[in-house]
C-alpha cells in the first residue's frame, strides 16, 4: 500500500511539474485525414485570409498571419490585432519566421499541398478548404468553425457564432420575403471593361440561397465562385438588379459608356453599391453580406 | 492601274481567310441579333434595344479594333523588319510591349492618378524607353540583326523580371493589369477607336518612306553609294513604328506575333518587294487578328472562362514562328566569342582558389547571418542549428542550380560560338516551366514529385524539338535562339491566360517561375549534388571538344572531331543540366548567361579553367542572390532567380553595349 501511495504521490507531483508530458496526444481530421498533435494546439499560424477570418470570428487570435496588411485592407472584418506577427507572403510563407513563433498548429488550404512537408516541419499543419469542387462553402465553413472551436477550446464561441449567423440568415430571409425581388448581379469592377461576377459555387451564391434571393448570373464560375465577364453579359435578364461592390469605377467613365447606360438595370435605376465583402471567406463574411443585403433591400425590417 | 505593278500572290490566301472570317462573323452576329435588324443596329441603333446597342457599341468596335490593331501591328512589323533588316523585328521582340507593361504596373502601384487620363502615354513612354535601351545596346553593332534581337530579348526578359517581382509583392493590386497584359479586345463604345484612329494617321507617312526603306533593305554599303542618308530615314521609320505600336499597345495591351507572322507569311507567299509587303501585310494582319478574335469569342461562350485575344494570338503565333524559323536565314551570323587569349593564363589556379574561398565565405554568411524578428543577427549555437535546418537546403540548392546553369551556359556558348547564348534564351527553361504549368492545371494538388517529373518532361520535349527542328542546319545558333523565343512566348501565353482568369495556380507559378529555392529540401540537395558531380565531371572530361568547337567547323573537322556527334552530346548534356536546375529554381535567372561570361572576363579562357570558374561563380552569384532574396524584405522573400536576374541584367546589358 505505501508503495502504491508513494507512486501515486509521485505521479501527481510529476503531473503538476510537467503537465505537457502527461497530456495525451490529440488527433483531429483535416480534409485529407488525421493530424496528430502532442498537446492541444494553442499557438496558431494562419496562411489563408479566409481561415484568418474564420479563426478571428470565434475569438482566437493567431500568433502569425501571411500578409496581415493585405488582410486588413481586403478582408478587414473581423479586425486583426496589431500584435499578430507577419510571416511573409501567403504563397511562400517564411519558414524561419514561422518557426521562431513556435506555433503548434498551421492552418492552410489544400492549395498548400505542394509545400505541406515544409509546413509540417514547422508545426503540424491542417489543410481546410472552404471552397472545393462540391461548392458548399457555407457548410464547409460551418464544419471548419466547429472544428476550430473544438480544437482550440473555443467551442462555445463557435456555437454562438453559428447560431448568430443562422439567426441573421433567418431574419434577413424573413425581412426580404414577401417582396417581389428581381434577380441580382453581384459584381466587382476590375477595370472599365472587365468585371468579376459572383455566383456558382461561391460564398455570395450561398448567401443568396440562404436569403431566398435569386442570382442573375447563371453562367459557370471558377471553384472560388467568380467569372470574369464584360459589361454586355449583364444585359439579360432584363429585370436584373446590379449590386456593385467597392471599389467602384470612375462614375464619369461609366456614365459615358453607352452599353452601361443602356443596361435595363441602369436605365431603370436598379443599381446599388455595397462595401466590399471578402468573397473567399467563411460564415463571418457571409453574415456580413447577408446584413448588407438586408439593410439595402429591406431597410424597414432593421433589427 | 497600279494593280499590275503589285504582286498578287498572297491574294488567294487572303480571300480564303476573308471568306472564313466573314462566315464566322456572320454566325457570331446572328447569335446577337436577327439578320433583318443588322443594318439598323449598325447604322442607327435604337436607344431602348440593348442587343442593337451591343452590336453597335461592343461588337462593331471590337471588330474595328481587331482590324486596326492587326493592320497596324503588321505594318509596324513590316517597317521594323525592313528598317532594321531583321526578319524578326516586331513590337514584342524589340521589348516595346514589356516596357509598356512595366510602366503601367509601376504607375498602378505608385502613381495611380497617372492612369486616369494618361494610360496611353505611360505605355508609350515605357515602350519608348525599352526600345531606346534595345537600340542603345545594338548601336555599336550598327543595328546588326542579331544584336538587336538579343538586345530585345534581354530587355524583355529584364523588364519582365522586374514586373514579375512587382506582381509577386503586389499581386492583389495588380490583378486587373493581368487582363491588359494579356491583350483584350473587348470594347464598350467607340472611344478606343476614336483614340486610335487619328493617331494612326502618321502611318500614311510610310508612303514617303518606301524608296529609302527599299534601299535600306540593301547592304549598307550599297545604299550609301546611292547617296542616301541612311540613319536618318531609318530613324524616322523607327520612330514611326514606335509611335504606331505604342498606340496599339496602349489601347488594347499586348498582342504578340501579328507583327511577326503577317509580314513573314506575305513574303513566304511571294510578296518579296517591300511595296508588296507594305500592301499585303496590313491586310493579312487585320484578317489574322480578326479571325483569332472571332475564334476567341466563340470559345468564350463555352466554359465561361475569359480568353484574352493577345494571349490567343501568341498561342497560335508561337508555333507558327517555330515553323517559320526553319526556312529563315538571318543576315549576319551570331557574333563569335571575342578572343581573350592574350590575357595571362598562369594565374588561373590562384584565381580559382580565390573564387573558391570567396564562395566559402559567402556560404558562411548566407548560413549564419540574416534578418530575423529582432533585426539582423549572427546566429550561433542552438539558434544556428535550428536555422540551419531552413537555410542549409536553400543554400545548397542555390549552389547546385547556379553551378549547373553556369555549366550549361558554358557548354552552349562554346557550342554555338556565341557568348550571348544561354539555357534561358534557348527556351529549355521555358519548356520545363511549361511542363510544370500543365501539370498544375491537369493534376489538381499534384505532388512535388509529379511536378518535377512534368517539368523534366517539358525540358526534354523542348530539347528534342530543338534538335529535330534545327537538324537540317547543323544546329545553327541563331535558329536555336529563335526557337527558344517562341517556346518562351508560348509558355507566357498560357500563363497570361491563367493570370487573367485569376487562377490561383498561376500565382503559384509566378513564384516558382521567378526562381525560388523555397521548395528545396534534402532530396533536391542530393539530386542537385549528384547531378552536379556527374555532369560537371563529364563536362571537364569533354574539355577538349569545348576548346576546339569555338574555332569553327573546319578546324573542328581538322582535329578529327565529329561535328554533329560532339554538338549533339554537348547539347544534350546542357539540356539535362538546365532541366535539373530549372525544376528547382525556375526558368529565369540569367546565371547561365552571366557566369561563363564573367569567367572569361576574369581571364579563364581555356575550357577546363572556364568550366571550373563558372561552377564557382554561378554558385557564388546564386547564393548571394538567394541570401539577398531571403533577407532584404524580411519576412517577405524574393526568389533567388529573380534577384540574380535583376543583378545580372544590367551587367549583361553593359557587356552587350560595349561589344
Amino acid at each position: 500500500m505505501p508503495a502504491i501511495a508513494l507512486r501515486a504521490a509521485l505521479s501527481i507531483l510529476l503531473y503538476l511539474l510537467t503537465p505537457v508530458a502527461f497530456a495525451q496526444p490529440v488527433t483531429w481530421n483535416d480534409d485529407f485525414g488525421p493530424v496528430t498533435f502532442e498537446h492541444p494546439p494553442r499557438r496558431v499560424v494562419v496562411l489563408d485570409w479566409g481561415l484568418v477570418e474564420q479563426l478571428l470570428a470565434i475569438g482566437v487570435t493567431p500568433v502569425g498571419v501571411g500578409e496581415p496588411d493585405g488582410y486588413r485592407r481586403w478582408v478587414s472584418i473581423p479586425e486583426l490585432p496589431a500584435s499578430v506577427a507577419d510571416v511573409g507572403a501567403r504563397r511562400e510563407p517564411n519558414l524561419e519566421a514561422m518557426s521562431q513563433l513556435r506555433p503548434d498548429l498551421i492552418l492552410a488550404t489544400p492549395e498548400y499541398t505542394s509545400i505541406l512537408p515544409l509546413l509540417n516541419a514547422v508545426a503540424p499543419t491542417m489543410l481546410l478548404a472552404t471552397f472545393d469542387d462540391h461548392g458548399q462553402p457555407l457548410q464547409r465553413s460551418r464544419h471548419i468553425t466547429t472544428l476550430l472551436g473544438r480544437m482550440l477550446g473555443h467551442e462555445a464561441q463557435a456555437d454562438a457564432l453559428l447560431k448568430r449567423v443562422d439567426k441573421r440568415f433567418a431574419e434577413a430571409r424573413a425581412a426580404l420575403a414577401g417582396q417581389a425581388r428581381e434577380p441580382l448581379y453581384l459584381v466587382t469592377f476590375l477595370d472599365e471593361r472587365h468585371l468579376r461576377v459572383n455566383g456558382g459555387q461561391g460564398l455570395y451564391q450561398a448567401v443568396l440561397d440562404q436569403l431566398g434571393l435569386r442570382n442573375a448570373w447563371q453562367g459557370p464560375t471558377s471553384s472560388w465562385g467568380f467569372a470574369t465577364i464584360t459589361l454586355s453579359a449583364l444585359a439579360t435578364p432584363a429585370d436584373a438588379r446590379l449590386v456593385l461592390f467597392e471599389p467602384l469605377p470612375d462614375r464619369a467613365v461609366l456614365d459615358r459608356n453607352p452599353i452601361w447606360k443602356a443596361l435595363s438595370a441602369v436605365r431603370e435605376q436598379r443599381v446599388d453599391s455595397l462595401p466590399a465583402v471578402w468573397p473567399y471567406g467563411g460564415v463571418s463574411s457571409a453574415e456580413r453580406l447577408a446584413l448588407l443585403l438586408q439593410q439595402r433591400f429591406a431597410p424597414s425590417a432593421q433589427p | 492601274m497600279i494593280l499590275h505593278v503589285i504582286n498578287r500572290r498572297p491574294a488567294p490566301l487572303l480571300i480564303m481567310l476573308l471568306i472564313g472570317a466573314i462566315a464566322l462573323a456572320a454566325s457570331n452576329l446572328a447569335t446577337h441579333l436577327p439578320v433583318d435588324l443588322w443594318w439598323q443596329a449598325i447604322s442607327a441603333p435604337q436607344d431602348e434595344q440593348l442587343d442593337q446597342l451591343l452590336v453597335h457599341y461592343s461588337w462593331l468596335p471590337r471588330m474595328t479594333m481587331a482590324w486596326l490593331c492587326g493592320a497596324t501591328l503588321a505594318l509596324t512589323g513590316c517597317v521594323l523588319q525592313q528598317a532594321l533588316r531583321n526578319p524578326l523585328a516586331e513590337p514584342a521582340t524589340l521589348g516595346i510591349a514589356s516596357g509598356a507593361q512595366l510602366a503601367l504596373s509601376m504607375a498602378t502601384l505608385w502613381a495611380p492618378w497617372l492612369l486616369v487620363n494618361g494610360r496611353e502615354w505611360l505605355a508609350l513612354a515605357g515602350g519608348g524607353v525599352a526600345l531606346l535601351l534595345v537600340f542603345a545596346l545594338a548601336w555599336r553593332k550598327a543595328f546588326s540583326p542579331l544584336a538587336l534581337i538579343l538586345g530585345g530579348i534581354l530587355v524583355s526578359l529584364y523588364f519582365g523580371a522586374v514586373n514579375a517581382g512587382l506582381m509577386i509583392l503586389h499581386g492583389q493590386e495588380l490583378g486587373p493589369l493581368f487582363i491588359w497584359g494579356a491583350g483584350s479586345l473587348v470594347q464598350q463604345d467607340w472611344q478606343q477607336v476614336q483614340f486610335l484612329l487619328p493617331r494612326l494617321l502618321p502611318a500614311l507617312g510610310i508612303l514617303l518612306l518606301i524608296r529609302p526603306l527599299t534601299l535600306l533593305g540593301l547592304e549598307d554599303s550599297g545604299a550609301r553609294a546611292l547617296g542616301l542618308s541612311l540613319n536618318r530615314s531609318r530613324l524616322i521609320a523607327l520612330l514611326l513604328a514606335l509611335w504606331l505600336s505604342g498606340c496599339v499597345v496602349a489601347s488594347v495591351g499586348m498582342i504578340g506575333f501579328i507583327g511577326l507572322t503577317a509580314p513573314s507569311l506575305c513574303s513566304m507567299l511571294g510578296a518579296r518587294r517591300l511595296r508588296d509587303r507594305l500592301l499585303w501585310s496590313p491586310l493579312l494582319g487585320a484578317l489574322l487578328l480578326w479571325l483569332t478574335d472571332l475564334l476567341v469569342q466563340r470559345l468564350e461562350g463555352f466554359d465561361g472562362g475569359f480568353l484574352p485575344t493577345g494571349a490567343a494570338t501568341a498561342l497560335v503565333g508561337a508555333p507558327l514562328l517555330i515553323w517559320l524559323v526553319q526556312g529563315l536565314r538571318l543576315r549576319g551570323e551570331a557574333p563569335r566569342s571575342s578572343d581573350n587569349s592574350t590575357l595571362p593564363r598562369h594565374s588561373s589556379r590562384t584565381l580559382l582558389l580565390g573564387l573558391a574561398l570567396l564562395l566559402a565565405a559567402t556560404v558562411l554568411v548566407a548560413l549564419a547571418f540574416g534578418a530575423g524578428p529582432h533585426g539582423w543577427t549572427w546566429s550561433q549555437g542552438a539558434m544556428l542549428d535550428e536555422l540551419l535546418a531552413w537555410r542549409a537546403p536553400r543554400v545548397l540548392a542555390a549552389i547546385g542550380c547556379g553551378a549547373l546553369l553556369a555549366l550549361a551556359g558554358c557548354l552552349i556558348q562554346r557550342l554555338t560560338g556565341n557568348p550571348l547564348a544561354s539555357p534561358e534564351l534557348l527556351g529549355i527553361s521555358s519548356g520545363a516551366a511549361m511542363g510544370m504549368l500543365l501539370a498544375l492545371i491537369l493534376l489538381p494538388a499534384a505532388s512535388n514529385g509529379a511536378l518535377i517529373g512534368a517539368s523534366t518532361l517539358g525540358a526534354v520535349i523542348t530539347f528534342a524539338a530543338l534538335l529535330a527542328l534545327s537538324r537540317r542546319d547543323n544546329f545553327s545558333p541563331t535558329q536555336l535562339l529563335l526557337v527558344g523565343i517562341a517556346v518562351g512566348a508560348l509558355f507566357d501565353a498560357l500563363l497570361q491566360i491563367l493570370l487573367a482568369n485569376g487562377d490561383s495556380r498561376a500565382q503559384q507559378m509566378l513564384n516558382w517561375m521567378a526562381g525560388s529555392t523555397y521548395r528545396a529540401n534534402e532530396q533536391t540537395s542530393w539530386l542537385l549534388g549528384v547531378t552536379l558531380m556527374l555532369f560537371g565531371g563529364l563536362c571537364l572530361m569533354l574539355h577538349r571538344w569545348l576548346d576546339i568547337l569555338p574555332l569553327g567547323e573546319a578546324a573542328t573537322r581538322g582535329f578529327g572531331v565529329s561535328l554533329r556527334g560532339s554538338r549533339l552530346a554537348l547539347l544534350g548534356l546542357s539540356a539535362l543540366m538546365t532541366a535539373c536546375a530549372t525544376v528547382v529554381i525556375g526558368p529565369l535567372s540569367f546565371i547561365g548567361l552571366l557566369a561563363p561570361h564573367l569567367t572569361r572576363m576574369l581571364g579563364l579562357v581555356r575550357a577546363r579553367a572556364q568550366l571550373a570558374g563558372a561552377i564557382l561563380l554561378g554558385a557564388l552569384v546564386m547564393v548571394a542572390a538567394d541570401w539577398l532574396g531571403r533577407n532584404v524584405l524580411y519576412p517577405y522573400q524574393m526568389p533567388a532567380g529573380l534577384l540574380a536576374a535583376l543583378i545580372a541584367g544590367p551587367y549583361l546589358m553593359m557587356q552587350l553595349w560595349r561589344r
